[in-house]
C-alpha cells in the first residue's frame, strides 16, 4: 500500500476513523511518517466543542413559546400523487373549459408522442420535487439533469413529430398561445405550493424552478389540445417556451424568497 | 416566531431552565435522538430540551469550522434552530435523525455565508478600534489537534466531507445525501483532503 492507496482507504471507510486497520496499512504507515501522523490524528480522542455558555438558554425559550404539535410529512408517494393529480386535474379542468379543438386535427401518433412526454415529465418533476422536500432524502435524480432532460424531450419530440413550417404572423399568434399557456401555468404554480407546504424547502431556489417547470408543462398540456397551429417551429418557441419562462420566474421568486425569508437574518 | 432581538436574556429565569438542568447528562444516542424528535414533533417541552441540548454541540462545532468568529457560528446555530423548528414536520418517524438535521444546518451555513457575503459588501468595515472591541469580546478558539488546524485549509467542500464522515461518524450515503453530491464526489473529496492534510503534517513534522 503506497499513500494514495492509504488516503484511498481513509476515503472509503464509513462510520469515523475505523481503529483497527487491514495488515497492508499497517505496514504503510510503519514506513511513513505522514501517513502515521494524519492517522494518529484522525483517529485519536476528538476536540470537544465548546458551546459558548448561555447560547442554548437563549434558543430553548424561544423554541418553547412556539411549540405546537405537527404531523409528519406524508410519505414521498403520496407527495408524487398530489403533484401528478393536481396536474392531471387542472389539465382536464382547463380543456374542458377551453375546449380541444387543436387535438382534433392531430394525427394520434402526434397527440400521444407529446402526450407521453408531457406525462413522463411531470411523473420525473413530482418524483424529484417530493424528493427536495425532505431534508438529506435519497435522490433519485439531480434536479438539474432532470428539468434539462425534461427540456430536451419536449424539445425533440415536437421537432421531431411535426413538420417544420413557420406559418405567417409567427410572433403575433405565437405570443397569443404563450400568454394563454402562462395563464394556466399560474393557477398551476399556486396549486402546487399547496403540496409543497407539506414538506420543508431547503434550497428554493431549486424548488422555485422545478415547480414553475411542472407549472409550465400544466400551459403546454392545455395548450397541445387547444392550438390549432401544429408546426414545429411554433410549437418549439412558444408551447415550449412557457415551461421555460415558468422555471425561471420560479427560479426568481425562489431566490427573493430567500431574501425576504423571515429565517434569515432573524434571531430565534 | 417574532421574538425581540433580546428575548433571550429576558425570559432566561422561567421553566426552561429548569428543564434544562433536568434534560443534561442523559445519553444522546441516534435512537434517543429520534425518539427525542418524534416527541418534539409532538410538543413535548422537555424532549425538545434535551434536543437542543444533545445536537447544539456537534451543530456548534459543524457551523464553527468554516466561519471566521464564534459570533457568526452562534448566530448561524440559533438560524440553524429556527430552521429546525420550522421544518420539524418534515422529520419522518424511524429515519436517521443526524443526516436530517446537518441538511438543515449545512443550507443554514450556506445560506448564512451569502448573507454575510452580501452585508460586507453593502456595509463600511468598521474603525479598527471597535473591531479590537469585537475581537476581544469574541476571540478565537484554538484547535488543539495539528489535523484540525490544517483542515481548515482545505476547500470548503472537503471540510465538509471530513468532518461529516470522520468527526460525525456518517456514512458515505448520507453524507451524500445531505450534500447533494454523489457517493463517488463524497469519497473523492475525502480522498482529495486527506492527501492535502498528510502533505500538510508532513510539511510540518
Amino acid at each position: 500500500m503506497n499513500c494514495s492507496e492509504f488516503s484511498d482507504y481513509l476515503a472509503r471507510t464509513e462510520g469515523g476513523a475505523a481503529k483497527r486497520l487491514p495488515p497492508e496499512a499497517t505496514e504503510h504507515l510503519a514506513a511513513c511518517r505522514g501517513c502515521r501522523s494524519l492517522w494518529s490524528c484522525l483517529s485519536g480522542p476528538q476536540e470537544e466543542a465548546a458551546l459558548p455558555a448561555g447560547l442554548c438558554d437563549r434558543i430553548i425559550p424561544d423554541m418553547l413559546d412556539d411549540l405546537q404539535p405537527v404531523s409528519a410529512t406524508p410519505a414521498a408517494i403520496t407527495l408524487v400523487l398530489g403533484f401528478l393529480i393536481v396536474f392531471t386535474l387542472l389539465v382536464l379542468a382547463a380543456v374542458s373549459v377551453t375546449g380541444a379543438r387543436g387535438a382534433a386535427d392531430l394525427q394520434n401518433w402526434q397527440l400521444v408522442g407529446v402526450l407521453a412526454v408531457l406525462a413522463a415529465g411531470a411523473v420525473v418533476l413530482a418524483v424529484v420535487l417530493s424528493r427536495e422536500m425532505v431534508p438529506a432524502e435519497r435522490r433519485v435524480l439531480a434536479p438539474g439533469k432532470a428539468a434539462v432532460t425534461i427540456v430536451m424531450s419536449l424539445v425533440l419530440s415536437l421537432t421531431l413529430l411535426f413538420p417544420w413550417k413557420v406559418e405567417d404572423q409567427f410572433a403575433a399568434m405565437g405570443w397569443q398561445c404563450a400568454q394563454r399557456g402562462l395563464l394556466f401555468a399560474l393557477p398551476a404554480a399556486l396549486l402546487f405550493l399547496l403540496v409543497l407546504r407539506r414538506g420543508a424547502v431547503l434550497s428554493p431556489e431549486t424548488v422555485g424552478a422545478l415547480t414553475g417547470l411542472l407549472a409550465g408543462l400544466v400551459g403546454v398540456g392545455v395548450l397541445h389540445f387547444n392550438c390549432m397551429i401544429h408546426n414545429a417551429p411554433h410549437l418549439v418557441v412558444w408551447h415550449a417556451g412557457v415551461p421555460l419562462a415558468c422555471a425561471g420566474a420560479g427560479y426568481l421568486v425562489g431566490q427573493y424568497l430567500w431574501i425576504v425569508w423571515p429565517s434569515t437574518g432573524r434571531r430565534l | 416566531m417574532e421574538v425581540p432581538e433580546n428575548a433571550g436574556t429576558e425570559t432566561e429565569e422561567g421553566p426552561a431552565c429548569s428543564e434544562l438542568e433536568e434534560a443534561k447528562a442523559k445519553p444522546c444516542g441516534e435512537t434517543r435522538l429520534q425518539e427525542l424528535m418524534v416527541l418534539y414533533q409532538q410538543a413535548d417541552r422537555a424532549a425538545a430540551v434535551e434536543l437542543v441540548e444533545c445536537l447544539s454541540p456537534m451543530l456548534y462545532r459543524f457551523l464553527k469550522q468554516q466561519t471566521s468568529t464564534r459570533m457568526i457560528a452562534e448566530d448561524l446555530l440559533q438560524d440553524c434552530w429556527l430552521r429546525i423548528h420550522r421544518s420539524r414536520h418534515s422529520y419522518r418517524p424511524g429515519s436517521r435523525l443526524l443526516p436530517w438535521v446537518f441538511a438543515i444546518a449545512r443550507r443554514a451555513r450556506i445560506d448564512g455565508f451569502r448573507r454575510y457575503t452580501r452585508r460586507e459588501m453593502r456595509e463600511t468595515p468598521l474603525s479598527e478600534e471597535f473591531g479590537s472591541a469585537v475581537a476581544v469580546s469574541a476571540p478565537e478558539e484554538k484547535t488543539p489537534s495539528d489535523v484540525w488546524r490544517h483542515v481548515h485549509a482545505l476547500t470548503e467542500n472537503e471540510q465538509e466531507a471530513i468532518h461529516l464522515l470522520k468527526v460525525q461518524g456518517l456514512s458515505l450515503e448520507e453524507v451524500s445525501r445531505i450534500t447533494g453530491a454523489s457517493v463517488t464526489a463524497v469519497k473523492q473529496r475525502a480522498h482529495r483532503a486527506y492527501v492535502k492534510l498528510r502533505v500538510a503534517l508532513q510539511g510540518q513534522k
